[in-house]
C-alpha cells in the first residue's frame, strides 16, 4: 500500500504531461496518505473555532497532511438557510474562514466555497457572513444556482443510482466537509452525511425516495478527505433552520474526522442522542462506509 | 445656439435621464436601490402616483399633481420628457427607415375624439368600480413595464450570465450570474405584440398611440388647453412650407389652417427648432402674435374635465369608507379559486383595484416566486403578480415588492410586520404525503417552514408527519415549494382574499447554556 501512495505522490509530481494516468491515482491519494497521527478522530472543546481547529488538525498531523501545494480544494460549508451566525443555522464563519486562510498556507492553489442553499442564496451567502468570511480569507464563493453548475454522475447505491452533482466536488483535488452540527425535524440531526445533500442539484428526488438511505449512499460516490464538524454553537430544536436563538446553545465544540460515519457517530453523541437512532448512520455503517462504533477508533479528546 | 436648439437638447437629456433611471429601476435585480430611490425615480409617472395618491394622499404620492401643474404651464411635457413609453417610441423614431432623403416624414391628421374620451371615461369607470383591468393594457408605464420585464429582463440576464462565464473563466468571481424570469406566454405574447403594434404606429404617424389611446396623454391633452405657455403659429410669418408638420410625431400641425392642436402635441418643441421662418413661438397664450385661432374654450371638454376631478376626488372618499370596512366583510369558504398575493397587499379586492400590473415587483423579487398570472384567476386576474409556489417560495425577511411598487398596491412593510402577515394557510394532505405512502423518512416541508407552523409530529416508529398550527402559518409556501409529492404536492397553501394578521411563533424558553464537561463518547 506504501509503494502505491509513493507511486501516485511520485507520479503527480514527476511527469504532469501523463495525465491519464496520474489522474486515476489522484483520485486515490488523500485516503492512502499514511497519517502521522494514528487519531481515527480529534474532538476538540472549550475554545473559539479557530483555536479548536488549529488544535485538531495538528493532531491529526497538520494540514499538509489533507492539502499539498498547487492543489484545488474545494470547502462545503453547511449554508442552507437565510439566518445569520448566531442563530446556528448555518456553519460558523469565522470557521470557514479560518480554514480557507490554513489550505492557502498549505500552498492550495485555489480555495473554492459553495453550497446549495434552501433559502434564496444570494440572501443566504450574505446573511450567513460566509461570504464576507471567504472574500475575507481570499477564497472563492462559487454558486450553486444553476443546474448548468451540476453534472451527473452514477452513484453505486441502494437507493441512488445517479445524481447530479457540482463540478466543484467533480473537479477539486481535495474536498474538506464543514457541517453544522445541528436538529432536525425529521433525520433528527445533521451531520456531515446530511450536510452533503448540498452538493446535489436535485434534493427533492432524496426526500421522495427513502431520504435516510440516499444521505447513506452519497459516499459510496464521493467521501470527503476530511470532515470538520462545527458545533461552536449548536441548534437543539425546530431544526435545520431554527426559530430563533432560543433554539441555540453554545458548545464550543469540534469533531474533524477522516471517517465521515465515524464523525457522525460522534457529533450525534454531542447533540444528545445515540448514533443507532440515527437510521442514515445505521445504514452508512452497514454498507462499510465508515465505522460508527467509536469504540474501535482511536480518538483524542482536547480541553482547551 | 438657438434657444430652441439648446431646448430640444434639454427634452433630450431629460428625456434620456429618466428613461435610463426607470430602466435601471427595472433592472435592480441585486436590490441596490433603496425604497427611497424608487419613490424618487418613479415620482412622476402619472398612473402609479394617482393611484397611490387615492389611497394616502400626501407630498411623496402627489407626484401626478406636479405633472398636471407642469401641464398647465407647458402643455404635455410628460409625454417627451417624462414617459417612458413616450421616450421609447421617440428612440423608435430614430429607427424608421427614411424614404428620401427627408427625415422623420409624418402628416397632419384628423383627431378621433369619440375614441380617446371613450378610452379615458371607461378607464375612469373601471377604477371607480374597483379593477385596474383596463389600465394593465393602456397605462403606458404598466406596459413599459411589463415590455421590460419580458423582453427586456433575458437580455440583461443573459449578458449578466455571459460575463459571469468569462469572468469565472479567469478566475474573478465578482458577478453573480441571474435566473432567467421564467416564461409566461400570454404576457410575452402581449408583450411583443404590443411592441410591434408600437413599432407599426411609430414608423406610420408618429405618437398615435400617445395622442389617440393613451388616457393619460388623453386627460393631460384636456389640462393642456388651460396652459399658460403654448405653441403657437404666426399666421403672418408662417410660409405654410409644411416642414414643421412633417416633422411633428403627434401630427397636430395644420399647415394649410396654419393651426397646432395643442390638446394633442407631446411638447417635443421640434418644430420650433425646424420652423426656418420662427413662426412657430412658445410663448404666453395671451400674448399677442398675428393672428391665430388657436385657442378656443371648449366647454364640452371642460365638462369632461370636471367629471374627471369629481372622480377622482369620489374615488378617494370609497377608497377611505372601504378602509374603514375591511377585516369585516366575510371570507368565502372554498380557498381554491384566489391567487397568493404579496404581503402588503391587504386582499385581492386592495390588490385588483390598484395594481396596474407594471411587473416591477416580479422583477426585484430576489426568489422570483412573484411571478405574473395568466388566466388562472380568470380574466380580472390577467397579468397581475401572484405568488407561484411552485417556482420558488416567499423568503420570511425579504420586504422588497412592498419597497418597488409605486401603485400602493403593495404597502411596504418592515420585516417584522411582514412576518405576521398572513397571505394564505397551509393545508395538509396526509395521503399525499411521503412519510404515509413510502413510510419513510422526509419532512421537506417542516424543514422550510420559517414559522414551524409545519411541524413534525411522532407516526410510526422511528418516522415523524408534518402537521400544521394555520394560527401562525404565514403563507410563504415554503413547505409546498419544498413537497417533493408527486404529481400533486401534500402540502399547498391557500389564498386569504383579505390578509390576516398570525401569531407569532411560540416564544419557547432558552436552552441552557452549557459546555459539558465531559465529552460523551
Amino acid at each position: 500500500m506504501r509503494k502505491l501512495c509513493l507511486g501516485a505522490v511520485g507520479g503527480t509530481l514527476m511527469v504532469k504531461g501523463m495525465r491519464a494516468q496520474s489522474k486515476d491515482l489522484e483520485l486515490l491519494t488523500p485516503s492512502f496518505i499514511p497519517s502521522s497521527s494514528g487519531y481515527d478522530l480529534v474532538a476538540v472543546k472549550g475554545g473559539e473555532p479557530e483555536v479548536m481547529f488549529d488544535k485538531a488538525i495538528a493532531a491529526m498531523g497538520g494540514m499538509t497532511q489533507f492539502v499539498k501545494a498547487g492543489q484545488k480544494v474545494v470547502v462545503k460549508p453547511n449554508i442552507g438557510w437565510d439566518v445569520a451566525p448566531e442563530r446556528a443555522g448555518n456553519t460558523n464563519p469565522q470557521l470557514v474562514s479560518h480554514i480557507i486562510k490554513r489550505c492557502l498556507e498549505a500552498g492550495a492553489a485555489e480555495v473554492c466555497i459553495f453550497d446549495n442553499p434552501c433559502d434564496n442564496w444570494v440572501k443566504t451567502y450574505k446573511t450567513s457572513g460566509i461570504e464576507y468570511a471567504v472574500k475575507l480569507a481570499g477564497g472563492k464563493m462559487f454558486p450553486a444556482n444553476e443546474e448548468r453548475f451540476f453534472k451527473n454522475v452514477n452513484i453505486q447505491g441502494k437507493v441512488l443510482k445517479t445524481a447530479a452533482v457540482h463540478e466543484l466536488i467533480l473537479n477539486s483535488d481535495v474536498f474538506i466537509n464543514v457541517p453544522i452540527l445541528k436538529n432536525h425535524g425529521s433525520t433528527l440531526f445533521t451531520g456531515s452525511m446530511k450536510n452533503l445533500m448540498g452538493v446535489v442539484w436535485d434534493r427533492r428526488f432524496w426526500h421522495r425516495n427513502n431520504l435516510h438511505q440516499c444521505i447513506a449512499d452519497f459516499p459510496k460516490f464521493k467521501k470527503p478527505d476530511l470532515n470538520v464538524i462545527d458545533a461552536y454553537r449548536v441548534m437543539f430544536r425546530n431544526g435545520p433552520k431554527g426559530l430563533s436563538q432560543a433554539d441555540v446553545k453554545l458548545m464550543k465544540s469540534m469533531i474533524i474526522s477522516r471517517d465521515i460515519v465515524a464523525a457522525d457517530s460522534a457529533a450525534s453523541r454531542l447533540i444528545g442522542l445515540d448514533p443507532s437512532e440515527i437510521t442514515h448512520i445505521v445504514m452508512a455503517n452497514n454498507s462499510k462506509i465508515g465505522t460508527m462504533d467509536l469504540s474501535k477508533l482511536s480518538i483524542q479528546r482536547i480541553n482547551i | 445656439m438657438k434657444v430652441s436648439h439648446r431646448l430640444s437638447i434639454f427634452r433630450i437629456v431629460v428625456a434620456i435621464l429618466s428613461f435610463t433611471l426607470i430602466t435601471l429601476a427595472f433592472f435592480d435585480y441585486v436590490s441596490k436601490l433603496s425604497f427611497h430611490h424608487f419613490r424618487t425615480i418613479l415620482f412622476l409617472q402619472f398612473v402609479p402616483s394617482l393611484l397611490q395618491f387615492i389611497q394616502s394622499p400626501s407630498i411623496i404620492t402627489a407626484g401626478f399633481i406636479l405633472v398636471i401643474l407642469l401641464t398647465l404651464l407647458f402643455g404635455r411635457v410628460y409625454c417627451s420628457w417624462i414617459c417612458p413609453l413616450g421616450i421609447l417610441q421617440d428612440g423608435l423614431c430614430k429607427l424608421k427607415p427614411h424614404k428620401r432623403k427627408r427625415r422623420n416624414r409624418y402628416q397632419y391628421y384628423q383627431t378621433n375624439k369619440w375614441l380617446k374620451y371613450s378610452i379615458l371615461i371607461l378607464t375612469f369607470v373601471s377604477i371607480l368600480l374597483g379593477s385596474t383591468i383596463l389600465l394593465r393594457f393602456i397605462d403606458p408605464y404598466s406596459l413599459y413595464g411589463k415590455m421590460t420585464y419580458q423582453l427586456g429582463s433575458p437580455v440583461v440576464v443573459g449578458v449578466n450570465n455571459l460575463a459571469f462565464d468569462i469572468l469565472q473563466q479567469m478566475g474573478n468571481y465578482s458577478l453573480k450570474p441571474l435566473p432567467y424570469p421564467s416564461f409566461n406566454l400570454s404576457a410575452f405574447v402581449f408583450s411583443i405584440g404590443f411592441l410591434g403594434i408600437l413599432i407599426f404606429l411609430v414608423f406610420w404617424r408618429g405618437r398615435v398611440y400617445c395622442t389617440e389611446w393613451c388616457p393619460v396623454g388623453t386627460l393631460l391633452g384636456l389640462v393642456s388647453k388651460f396652459s399658460i405657455f403654448k405653441l403657437r403659429v404666426s399666421e403672418s410669418d408662417c410660409t405654410a412650407c409644411g416642414l414643421c408638420a412633417r416633422n411633428c410625431k403627434a401630427g397636430c400641425i395644420d399647415t394649410k389652417l396654419k393651426t397646432i392642436d395643442f390638446e394633442r402635441c407631446v411638447a417635443c418643441f421640434n418644430c420650433l427648432r425646424t420652423c426656418s421662418a420662427h413662426a412657430i413661438i412658445f410663448t404666453h397664450h395671451q400674448s399677442k402674435i398675428g393672428e391665430s385661432n388657436l385657442y378656443h374654450p371648449d366647454i364640452q371638454r371642460r365638462r369632461i374635465l370636471g367629471m374627471m376631478i369629481t372622480a377622482t376626488a369620489g374615488l378617494g372618499l370609497k377608497s377611505a369608507m372601504a378602509q374603514a370596512n375591511i377585516g369585516t366583510k366575510a371570507m368565502l369558504p372554498n380557498p381554491k379559486p384566489y391567487p397568493v398575493t404579496p404581503p402588503g397587499s391587504l386582499s385581492l379586492e386592495h390588490f385588483n383595484k390598484t395594481c396596474t400590473a407594471c411587473h416591477l415587483c416580479i422583477n426585484a423579487c430576489p426568489t422570483q416566486v412573484l411571478q405574473p398570472a395568466m388566466l388562472q384567476f380568470g380574466l380580472i386576474g390577467l397579468f397581475q403578480p401572484y405568488l407561484d409556489f411552485h417556482k420558488n417560495f416567499c423568503n420570511y425577511d425579504c420586504v422588497r415588492c412592498g419597497e418597488v411598487c409605486p401603485t400602493g398596491a403593495i404597502k411596504r412593510l418592515n420585516s417584522d410586520d411582514k412576518k405576521l402577515v398572513q397571505i394564505g394557510q397551509a393545508h395538509f394532505f396526509r395521503e399525499n404525503c411521503v412519510v404515509y405512502t413510502e413510510e419513510t423518512a422526509c419532512g421537506a416541508c417542516s424543514e422550510h417552514c420559517p414559522t414551524k407552523a409545519v411541524h413534525m409530529v411522532s407516526y410510526k416508529a422511528g418516522l415523524t408527519i408534518p402537521e400544521v398550527n394555520q394560527n401562525i402559518c404565514v403563507g410563504c409556501g415554503a413547505c409546498e415549494y419544498a413537497s417533493p409529492a408527486l404529481p400533486n404536492k401534500a402540502i399547498y397553501v391557500a389564498a386569504n382574499p383579505i390578509h390576516f394578521q398570525a401569531l407569532a411563533p411560540e416564544k419557547s424558553t432558552k436552552i441552557q447554556e452549557e459546555i459539558p464537561e465531559e465529552f460523551p463518547f
